[in-house]
């Protein structure tokens, strides 16, 4: 009885291990069809070029076709343990509010990405 | 070829500013858009804590993404040049911020308004009509700045056929580079082996941040506790 209890679990832990799998492979794959529509202009993300979260390009593009989170790239209104500044223990200033983990960009950005080349990362 | 690259001893450096200074002054900085920065951050504990002082500018990169960004949509404000100095074309750049989001090390300064460094009054340098300023000193609003390498100074040594003197007479050096009281930087010619820099970047090791993203950059770092 307890034999056919484990089979039956571990049956049923595989068959959603193997679903929970699937989408991430489809949304890769999706991604990089909508990254090169974008490029191909076959998707609008419309003329603004502009960092304006409503209207400008690099939003809409990253946050409404791309559909990155906004904590993927800002971490919020504290400094991160590891930023290094000496005045990190003051209060996070209004003007900063925002501020991005440029690490974030290398993921796509880099030679073989999915995204335009802006890194030459790995040719040498 | 020439290729022109500064070396920052982080060994040396002691915070002082002075680099930062001047560059205010030689190139008409606006509170908004600092060209040259200073980094400093604590390292070790009580009682061996100490202080690491690192200056930011340009890094004049060789793959610049900055400037592959400018291109890639059109607008291509921003070039670099035979002695590998990247360039910012106010006349062309329309203020859309990609240069800034795409620089690892955070150097491209978005100017919103041209504000001056005195709360009332402009200081002597400000009140200096466009015409009589350099190209890029001539500041606007809604643009992006960065370091030339004082490219105004550079650009005389080239009228003058003087390109060797480069990082040797203050004429033809870039201000930050003069006036360090602890000679923690160094300019000049790193395609040429007997070249101050050269033989400084080989004697110390100095290195270039952030290699990871594969930009190249022609300013190096005798690092102090490693990369930041």
């Amino acid at each position: 009885m307890i034999k056919l209890f484990l089979a039956t679990f571990l049956v049923f832990g595989l068959s959603m291990a193997s679903l929970a799998e699937q989408p991430t492979t489809t949304n890769s794959a999706q991604l990089a069809r909508v990254a090169e529509q974008i490029r191909q202009h076959r998707i609008d993300v419309g003329g603004d070029f502009s960092m304006d979260e409503k209207t400008g390009r690099f939003h809409i593009i990253h946050a409404d076709k791309m559909m990155m989170d906004c904590s993927n790239c800002h971490y919020g209104d504290q400094y991160r343990p590891d930023y290094l500044d000496v005045s990190r223990d003051k209060p996070y200033p209004d003007k900063a509010k925002g501020q991005y983990v440029r690490s974030v960009c290398l993921g796509c950005h880099q030679k073989g990405g999915l995204a335009t080349q802006w890194y030459d990362t790995g040719t040498r | 070829m020439t290729k022109l690259v500064r070396v920052i001893d982080m060994e040396r450096c002691m915070g002082c500013r002075s680099c930062i200074a001047v560059c205010f002054t030689e190139n008409h900085i606006t509170p908004d858009a600092p060209w040259n920065v200073m980094i400093e951050h604590e390292v070790g504990q009580y009682p061996y804590g100490r202080t690491v002082f690192a200056t930011m500018n340009c890094m004049h990169c060789e793959d610049a993404p900055c400037m592959r960004a400018c291109d890639a949509i059109g607008v291509k404000a921003i070039s670099k040049n035979e002695f590998g100095v990247v360039l910012v074309d106010y006349d062309k750049c329309i203020g859309c911020q990609y240069c800034s989001a795409v620089c690892p090390y955070g150097v491209p300064q978005y100017n919103k308004t041209v504000n001056s460094l005195y709360p009332d009054d402009e200081t002597p340098y400000e009140s200096l009509s466009a015409a009589d300023r350099h190209p890029t000193h001539r500041k606007k609003a809604n643009v992006v700045e960065k370091c030339t390498f004082c490219w105004h100074k550079l650009e005389k040594a080239v009228a003058d056929g003087k390109t060797d003197r480069i990082g040797q007479d203050p004429q033809y050096t870039p201000s930050c580079d003069l006036v360090c009281p602890v000679n923690a930087r160094l300019f000049g010619d790193i395609d040429d082996p007997h070249s101050a820099v050269s033989k400084y970047i080989g004697e110390k090791k100095a290195g270039q941040l952030k290699k990871e993203y594969g930009t190249r950059p022609q300013v190096y770092y005798v690092l102090q506790g490693g990369d930041f």
